[in-house]
């Protein structure tokens, strides 16, 4: 059986809007297909490149299953160890609306867009 | 069950968007919003993601799913069943606050199960020879 095409996913870092933030522009569907190079992707630049104060931008992103939320899941207490937050923007209703059934709010700040994510951050000291 | 659309792929993390798009086309009808087509498709998804991850790891296995609209009691109907040699029948479903305990604690585990009943109205889980079966059903 030949296989259908699969989902088509990117996560793109942005233009920086503020020197020490880091913009990622997710676009797509991140399901379990494609969260494995999510993961890799945000593990980088946790990781490696040692980036903590992190906005996702999902206005682009059609669809995120839990492979995805456990993605985020995986890697907030690392960026918060390293005095960083993970904040989302832009979310679209079908998707805060599984955000939202999942207490994610709890958890992670969801603001409507990037002016005020760079406030929230700039809060934190 | 009424004579509904069906599909059959293989348990592979590769068909997930075309089960999710099989989902959203025989979903769709008068009275189906956005919520709720899309209530299903990651319904669907997170069953069939469990599948590939627990079943198709030890047994390569296809996913059949059959999905319709029922006009009489106005229920978007959707089955999905695969070969395995035991019943799926998850023996304790997370409560609300549970999953946010979780999520407190940074565990994902159990996120698409919860997920799975807090999607839909009601799920039927049943067993025939050698087949898995989880029937979704959400009122219009």
């Amino acid at each position: 059986m030949q296989l259908p095409i699969p989902s088509q996913f990117t996560a793109t870092e942005a233009e920086a809007p503020t020197a020490g933030i880091t913009l990622i522009e997710l676009s797509g569907q991140l399901d379990a297909h494609t969260a494995p190079d999510f993961e890799r992707f945000l593990e980088e630049r946790v990781r490696n490149e040692k980036k903590a104060k992190l906005i996702l931008d999902f206005s682009a992103l059609g669809y995120i299953s839990s492979a995805g939320l456990g993605v985020l899941m995986g890697l907030i207490e690392e960026v918060r160890a390293q005095s960083g937050d993970m904040k989302l923007i832009k979310v679209p209703e079908k998707i805060y609306h599984v955000l939202d059934l999942l207490g994610f709010p709890i958890v992670f700040e969801v603001l409507p867009n990037l002016d005020d994510a760079l406030v929230s951050f700039s809060k934190v000291k | 069950m009424k004579s509904f659309p069906t599909i059959t792929l293989p348990a592979d993390t590769q068909i997930l968007a075309e089960l999710r798009s099989f989902i959203v086309r025989t979903a769709s009808g008068d009275g189906v919003d956005e919520l709720t087509l899309h209530a299903l498709e990651l319904a669907a998804d997170e069953i069939a993601s469990n599948v590939i991850k627990h079943v198709a790891s030890e047994m390569p296995c296809d996913i059949f799913c059959r999905c319709g609209i029922d006009p009489e009691t106005r229920t978007v109907i959707c089955e999905i069943s695969w070969q395995s040699v035991e019943p799926f029948r998850p023996d304790v479903l997370p409560e609300s606050e549970h999953i946010r305990q979780r999520l407190e604690s940074r565990q994902p585990g159990g996120l698409g199960i919860f997920l799975i009943h807090a999607l839909v109205d009601e799920i039927e889980y049943d067993y025939h020879d050698g087949r898995s079966l989880i029937r979704l059903m959400k009122k219009l």
